[in-house]
C-alpha cells in the first residue's frame, strides 16, 4: 500500500517536473554554467584606510576601492588616454579650450536612490579643488570657476588651455559625489558605481554589494569583501587556505617567500605595470648640502641599485633597476643602455668628490618610515650602502601619518634626504610657488614652464616633445635618483579571472572579475 | 567583611583618579600641546593654535581633566580625530573581539595548566615530573608569532579545520566565532597554561609538605586523596594572584595575536591609534585597559579574600 502511494507520488512529481522544465524553456548550457559560479570574491589588503573619504584620504588602500567601484569619474579614460562618457554624457570646449562645458547624465543615480544633479558635479570638483592633497588639486591649477550652468550642464572656466584639467576628470580628482554625503564620507560613502559599501569594520574588513540603482551592465560579481590583514605572511596563509580569493598587490617584503614558497605556481600571478611605482631617492633641496648638485651626484655614484633590488627579494621581472636620474616610468624616459646611463657606479670617484667638496664627513639626515614594512626594508639597504660607502647617515624613522602629513600637505619641508615610493609623474614636480614645494623641494621655473607647456600643447607631439624636455631637464638638475621601476604583483585563485589595468590608477576594479569553472 | 570591601573600593577609586591623571599630564606632555602632537612635529604654530582652539585645548588644565573624567564616566569616549568615528561605535565592535580573546585564552590556560600542574606535582612525588616541567618551559619560551603561524598553517592550512584569521561577531553566527577564536585561544593561552602549570604545581607541592597534610596522611589518606581533599583548595590562593596577574598581562599578548589573526580587537585598535597619533583615541583606550587591568586586581583581592579565611579575623 505504502510502496504503491509512494510511486504514485513519484510520478506525480516527475510528471509536474517536465511540465515546469517545459513551461520555463530549457536554459542554454553557459547560462547553466554561469548561475553555478561565484558571484561573490574575498580579497586581502594590509592597510587599512582608517577612514573612507577619498577627498580627504590619499591612502593607496583607498584608492584601490573606492574609484571605479563605489564612484565614477565625470568622464572616463581608458589605456590609451581616449575619453568616454561617464557621469558626463557628453562634453565640449570653446576653441581656446579656456571654457569647458559638460553634460551631465542624470538619468544616472547615487546608491542611496538620488538622481545625479549638476549641482553633485560642481559640489565635488570643489571639494576636491579646496581640499588637502595636492595631487588633486593639480587638474584645478588653471580653474578660475566651476558652475551649474542648468539643471544637467556643468561649465567650467580656466585661465589658460590645460590638458591636465580634462584628463584630470577621468582621475580621482573628477570622481562625483553628492552633496548630501558632505561629513558623512568616512563612514558612509556614496557614489554612482556598481558597488556601495555595506559594511565598514576597521581593522577587520570593507564590504562591498552590488549597487541597484547602477545604470551600467549588471556585475557577474554581486559581493566582494576586502580584509584587512596586516601581517603580510598572514595574508599567504588565508590565501593558501583558500579564505581569500587573491592578493591584488603585495607587499614588497614577502616577495621572496612568494617565490620560495611556490605561490606563483599555485596561484595566478599578475604583474601590473599599471600598478606598480617607482622608488627614488629624494633630497631635500632647499637645504645645504641637498642643493648642491655635486653631493646628489655623488650619492647616485654610491648607490648599487642591483643590490637594492635584490635586498627587496624582488620576483625577476617584476623590477627595473636604472642608473640614470629622471622619472623613468615616464613615457618620455628613455631606457637604460650603455648611452643613456647617466652615471657609473664608481664609490670611490664619488668619495673622492665629496672629498673635495668637503662633504665627506657630513651627516647625512635619513628620514625613514617605522610602519611600511616594504619602505622601511628598502631604507634599512638604503642607509647600509651610503654606510658602507664610509657616510655618516643618522636615521630617523616616523610613522607614515607623521610622515604624510609632513611633506604631502605643501609644509616646508623637513627632511634631508628620503626614500619615495610613488607614481612619479611629472606633474608632481611643478612648483608655481616657492612657499608652497609639496614633497619634492624642487622649485624650478624652467622645469615648470615646459610642464605648462605641454599642458597647453595642442598637438600630441609638442606634448610630447615638452615632456620630454622637462624630463631630460629633471635628469640634468639630478632632481631624484630612482633606484628601481616596482611593478605591482598580484596572487589570484586561478579560476578567478577578468583582471584589466587600472583606468584611474591604481583601482581594483570589482565588475570586471568573474570566475570560471 | 563590608570594611574590607569599603577599603579597597576606597582604594580602586584612588588608583583611578591616580593613573588618569598620569595618563592626562603625559599626553599633554607628548610635544608640549597635543595640538602639535596631532600636526606633527612640523607644523606651524598658527595651525596648532587653530586647532588647540577647536579641540578645547586653551582651557585651564584642571578644567580640562574635569570634563575628560566626567565624560568618561558618562559613557562618552568622543570622537576619532584620524578617522572621525565615535570611539563608542569602535568600542562597540572592538570589545567583544578582544574579551573573547582574553576569555578564550584564559579558557585554554586553564585547561593546559591545571591538569598538567597537578600532573606534574604529583609526578614530582615520585621523583620524576622532569618531562612536564620541561614542556611548560617550551610554552613559555614559544614566542607567540611563531606558535601563531605554526598552528595556522597546521590547523588552517593543512587540515583546514579552522579560519587562519579574521572574525564573525556573535551574533552573526556564533558558530563560526568559535571556530575564528580556536588558533588564536589556543596561541595565546599555550604561554598562561605554562606559566600556570610551573605555580599550579609549586603551590601543590608547598602545600602538600605542609603539617596538617602530613597529619592526614598519617591517618591513611592516599597523596591523590589528600590532594584533592586539601591541598588543591589551599594551593588556590597563589595561583588566583598569578590568574589575576596574567589576566592584566593579557594585554600586551592580545596585540600580537589580534594583529598575526586579522582580529578587529581593541588592541589592534591601539595600535593604530599610536600609529595614525590618533592620541585622544590612545588616551581613552588606555584609560580603558588600566580600568581593566585594576577591575581584575580588585576582583582578585576579593577573591583572595573569601578563600583565605585568616584574612577576615
Amino acid at each position: 500500500m505504502f510502496v504503491r502511494k509512494f510511486l504514485k507520488f513519484r510520478s506525480v512529481c516527475l510528471a509536474a517536473g517536465l511540465v515546469a522544465l517545459t513551461s520555463v524553456g530549457v536554459s542554454s548550457p553557459v547560462q547553466a554554467v554561469e548561475d553555478t559560479l561565484k558571484t561573490s570574491l574575498t580579497f586581502s589588503i594590509f592597510q587599512d584606510p582608517g577612514r573612507l573619504d577619498v577627498v580627504t584620504q590619499p591612502a593607496t588602500s583607498l584608492i584601490l576601492w573606492m574609484p571605479g567601484n563605489v564612484y565614477e569619474p565625470l568622464v572616463s579614460f581608458d589605456n590609451a588616454d581616449v575619453p568616454s562618457p561617464a557621469v558626463a554624457k557628453s562634453w565640449s570646449s570653446s576653441p581656446d579650450g579656456k571654457v569647458w562645458k559638460f553634460k551631465i547624465d542624470t538619468a544616472r543615480k547615487f546608491s542611496d536612490g538620488s538622481r545625479i544633479k549638476a549641482s553633485d558635479v560642481v559640489y565635488s570638483l570643489k571639494q576636491f579643488q579646496n581640499g588637502p592633497i595636492l595631487a588633486y588639486k593639480g587638474p584645478f591649477a588653471n580653474v578660475s570657476s566651476i558652475e551649474a550652468t542648468k539643471g544637467d550642464e556643468v561649465t567650467v572656466k580656466l585661465t589658460a588651455k590645460s590638458r591636465r584639467f580634462f584628463r584630470g576628470m577621468g582621475t580621482m580628482a573628477g570622481l562625483v559625489m553628492p552633496a548630501s554625503s558632505d561629513g558623512k564620507r568616512n563612514s558612509t560613502p556614496i557614489g554612482s558605481g556598481p558597488y556601495k559599501v555595506s559594511e565598514y569594520v576597521p581593522g577587520s574588513h570593507l564590504q562591498f554589494q552590488y549597487n541597484n540603482k547602477y545604470s551600467g551592465k549588471k556585475p557577474r560579481i554581486r559581493s566582494a569583501r576586502v580584509r584587512f590583514i596586516t601581517d603580510s605572511p598572514a595574508s599567504l596563509l588565508a590565501l593558501r587556505a583558500g579564505e581569500v580569493d587573491g592578493l591584488p598587490i603585495t607587499s614588497t617584503a614577502i616577495w621572496s617567500r612568494i617565490i620560495s614558497e611556490g605561490y606563483t605556481k599555485d596561484f595566478k600571478k599578475l604583474v601590473k605595470p599599471a600598478s606598480g611605482e617607482l622608488h627614488w631617492l629624494m633630497f631635500n633641496q632647499t637645504q645645504a648640502p641637498y642643493n648642491n648638485p655635486v653631493f646628489r651626484t655623488a650619492i647616485a655614484q654610491i648607490v648599487d641599485r642591483d643590490a637594492y633590488v635584490a635586498g627587496l627579494g624582488a620576483p625577476k621581472g617584476t623590477m627595473v633597476p636604472q642608473c640614470g636620474w629622471g622619472i623613468m616610468t615616464a613615457r618620455t624616459f628613455k631606457p637604460a643602455s650603455p648611452e643613456t646611463c647617466v652615471i657609473d657606479r664608481d664609490v670611490k670617484k664619488a668619495m673622492a668628490s665629496l672629498q673635495a667638496a668637503g662633504l665627506a664627513t657630513f651627516p647625512i639626515e635619513f628620514v625613514g618610515l617605522t610602519d611600511v614594512p616594504a619602505l622601511r626594508l628598502a631604507a634599512d639597504i638604503m642607509t647600509q650602502q651610503l654606510r658602507n660607502a664610509g657616510l655618516t647617515v643618522n636615521r630617523r624613522d616616523i610613522p607614515l601619518a607623521q610622515y604624510s602629513s609632513t611633506i604631502f600637505n605643501a609644509r616646508p619641508p623637513q627632511y634631508g634626504m628620503s626614500l619615495m615610493g610613488g607614481s612619479g609623474a611629472l606633474t608632481d614636480f611643478v612648483c608655481l610657488d616657492p612657499t608652497k614645494y609639496g614633497y619634492q623641494t624642487y622649485c624650478s621655473s624652467e622645469f615648470t614652464k615646459l610642464i605648462q607647456r605641454a599642458d597647453r600643447a595642442t598637438t600630441d607631439a609638442k606634448y610630447l616633445e615638452a615632456l620630454t624636455s622637462a624630463n631630460e631637464l629633471l635628469q640634468k638638475d639630478a632632481v631624484v635618483v630612482p633606484l628601481l621601476a616596482r611593478t605591482g604583483l598580484g596572487l589570484y585563485n586561478r579560476k578567478l579571472t577578468g583582471w584589466k589595468p587600472p583606468t584611474i590608477r591604481v583601482e581594483v576594479a570589482l565588475a570586471n572579475y568573474y570566475w570560471t569553472k | 567583611m563590608i570594611v574590607f570591601l569599603t577599603r579597597r573600593f576606597a582604594f580602586f577609586i584612588l588608583s583611578v583618579l591616580a593613573t588618569s591623571g598620569l595618563i592626562f599630564l603625559l599626553v599633554r606632555l607628548l610635544g608640549g600641546s597635543p595640538a602639535s602632537v596631532l600636526l606633527g612635529e612640523f607644523s606651524t604654530p598658527e595651525d596648532v593654535l587653530a586647532l588647540e582652539k577647536q579641540l578645547g585645548l586653551h582651557r585651564p588644565l584642571v578644567v580640562q581633566y574635569g570634563e575628560w573624567m566626567s565624560e568618561i564616566a558618562r559613557g562618552d569616549f568622543g570622537t576619532s580625530f584620524y578617522s572621525g568615528i565615535e570611539l563608542e561605535a569602535l568600542l562597540k565592535s572592538a570589545l567583544p573581539v578582544s574579551v573573547s580573546l582574553s576569555v578564550g585564552a584564559l579558557l585554554v590556560g586553564l585547561l593546559i595548566g591545571i591538569p598538567f600542574g597537578i600532573a606534574s606535582a604529583l609526578r614530582s612525588f615520585e621523583g620524576k615530573g622532569a618531562s612536564v616541567d620541561f614542556i611548560s618551559q617550551i610554552g613559555i619560551a614559544l614566542p607567540i608569532f611563531w606558535s601563531g603561524a605554526v598552528l595556522s598553517l597546521i590547523f588552517g592550512v593543512r587540515l583546514g579545520w579552522f579560519p587562519t584569521g579574521g572574525w564573525v561577531p556573535w551574533s552573526d553566527d556564533p558558530a563560526a566565532t568559535l571556530r575564528h577564536l580556536v588558533l588564536p585561544s589556543v596561541t595565546l593561552g599555550i604561554g598562561i597554561g605554562s606559566v600556570l602549570s610551573r605555580f599550579i604545581r609549586t603551590a601543590i607541592v608547598e602545600v602538600m609538605r605542609q603539617d596538617f597534610v602530613r597529619t592526614g596522611r598519617a591517618f591513611g589518606m592516599s597523596v591523590q586523596e589528600s590532594l584533592f581533599v586539601v591541598g588543591l583548595r589551599n594551593a588556590a590562593l597563589p595561583v588566583v594572584t598569578v590568574l589575576g596577574n596574567l589576566v592584566s598581562h593579557l594585554v600586551g599578548g592580545t596585540v600580537l595575536t589580534e594583529t598575526l589573526f586579522s582580529m578587529p580587537g581593541l588592541s589592534r585598535m591601539i595600535l593604530g591609534a599610536v600609529v595614525g597619533r590618533d592620541i585622544f583615541v590612545v588616551q581613552n583606550l588606555v584609560m580603558l585597559l588600566i580600568l581593566y587591568v585594576l577591575v581584575v586586581n580588585l576582583i582578585v583581592d576579593v577573591s583572595y579574600y573569601l578563600l583565605d579565611k585568616r584574612l577576615r579575623v
